[in-house]
């Protein structure tokens, strides 16, 4: 990681909730769902919701949840 | 002639006109504070540093019970495991000398190789059979427990020497830096979470950006960890290199540009750059941002390389940030940061159109650490 200079923030670390992105190979259907143990970026996702082709996780991310 | 009335605080009839308990409310405190006022400031700063201490204390043997509990899921229960992570907690690298600064990069490239290759090695014994990926979860889990032992260790001890000496100096400086190191140690306890999970932090999202121009293609081994693949793009042939994933690597760039330009004869004519880059106060995480120069942070040493490399065969280096904070860095990757592969794919695209011509060989390079994403 590069460092332009050093710095200084008050931030704080949360626990976020993690998602999984498949996107389907054929139809390119995106589906966002909760992460689960063994994925990782680029590996077979789930099954394709729409068309049940095969999926490829393009994103693994920590979201914050939308506020009530 | 209007009369001049004199400023009276106190009414005449007031408790404060009695001179005693003027004496014991204002005179008494007042030569109080004058001669022990540092004494109780020193309290203060005693106690606010103590309790970070504590916390410090509870990140450490946080970490030390992670690690174990992660190696005990993984090889099986074993009262080794308890004793060797305990001697890790207190291994140290003695840095070479820089008195005599020439030489000391190739001096620091040994001592450090010399390091994670001991790490790997212990790490191989405790847990022979565990596959790459969790091996270096185990290994990232004890290089953080590592850290924050080291960090609590250097603050207890400056905490406990203020304590014993009283000086107001040394509890002052490590008062201020306090909430600084508060924030590197809950950053490295976040990471923890990454590791055993094998999800992507911030600063895979250049390996993330290279992982996908990588699909399909054949990987080959450059250098420790360090994988490349050749695509054609718009008569232009791309070299793409990252670390091997979706382990928690973060290779050998420096090596790799080395190996590719000077062992392996490719005539490169530009290298690109992407990494993670700490965010000032008030810039957005997630921005992206060009420049120049070989974007790679680290102990210095894959930098030196590449700007040698770069520099004896005159080929220009550019470079692209995605902008986070230390806590985003090694954190689970936020989304605003992994929404950024697109913008950086066509700023990508861009100065490949416009910095080099059809026929051109270039380079790219997604420094950064490869948990949970593969290529």
């Amino acid at each position: 990681m590069a460092a332009p200079i050093p710095m200084a923030t008050s931030e704080k670390r949360m626990k976020l909730p993690v998602f999984t992105v498949d996107e389907c190979l054929n139809c390119h259907m995106k589906n966002k769902r909760a992460f689960k143990m063994g994925d990782y970026v680029f590996a077979a996702g789930n099954p394709c919701q729409s068309c049940k082709g095969n999926t490829m996780i393009i994103a693994i991310f920590a979201e914050q949840p939308p506020r009530r | 002639m209007l009369g001049f009335a004199p400023l009276q605080l106190v009414p005449q009839d007031s408790l404060l006109s009695n001179p005693i308990l003027s004496l014991l409310l204002f005179y008494v405190p007042f030569f109080i504070f004058l001669l022990y006022g540092q004494r109780f400031q020193t309290m203060l700063i005693l106690n606010e540093i103590s309790r970070s201490v504590k916390k410090l204390q509870g990140m450490k043997e946080r970490s030390r019970k992670e690690a174990i509990d992660y190696l005990t899921a993984t090889v099986g229960q074993s009262p080794e495991i308890t004793n060797r992570i305990d001697q890790f907690l207190e291994y140290f690298t003695i840095m070479p000398v820089d008195i005599d600064p020439s030489g000391v990069m190739q001096k620091l490239e040994h001592i450090v190789t010399l390091r994670d290759e001991r790490i790997r090695a212990e790490v191989k014994k405790i847990a022979p059979a565990v596959d790459p990926v969790r091996t270096s979860a185990i290994e990232n889990m004890i290089e953080v427990a590592t850290s924050l032992n080291y960090i609590y260790k250097i603050v207890r001890h400056f905490y406990l020497l203020g304590d014993r000496t009283k000086s107001i100096y040394v509890l002052v400086q490590l008062q201020m830096i306090m909430p600084l190191i508060l924030q590197e140690a809950d950053a490295l306890i976040g990471a923890i979470d990454a590791f055993r999970q094998v999800q992507p932090m911030g600063d895979g999202i250049g390996p993330m950006i290279i992982g996908k121009m990588m699909l399909g293609k054949e990987k080959k081994s450059v250098a420790r960890d360090t994988v490349y693949s050749e695509a054609i793009m718009n008569g232009r042939t791309l070299y793409l290199l990252k670390a091997e994933g979706p382990g928690g690597n973060v290779g050998q760039p420096g090596t790799a540009i080395q190996k590719m330009i000077e062992e392996t004869k490719i005539e490169l004519n530009t290298i690109v750059m992407i990494d993670a880059a700490l965010k000032l106060e008030g810039e957005k995480s997630g921005d992206i941002a060009e420049g120049i120069g070989a974007a790679i942070g680290g102990i210095g040493v894959d930098r030196f390389k590449i700007e040698a490399v770069a520099t004896k065969h005159n080929i220009p280096l550019y470079a692209i940030v995605i902008k986070q904070s230390i806590v985003e860095a090694i954190s689970v990757m936020k989304k605003e940061i992994a929404d950024s592969a697109e913008k950086v794919h066509a700023l990508l695209n861009r100065i490949i159109e416009e910095k080099t011509k059809e026929g051109d060989k270039v380079l790219i390079v997604g420094v950064g650490n490869s948990l949970g994403v593969g290529q």
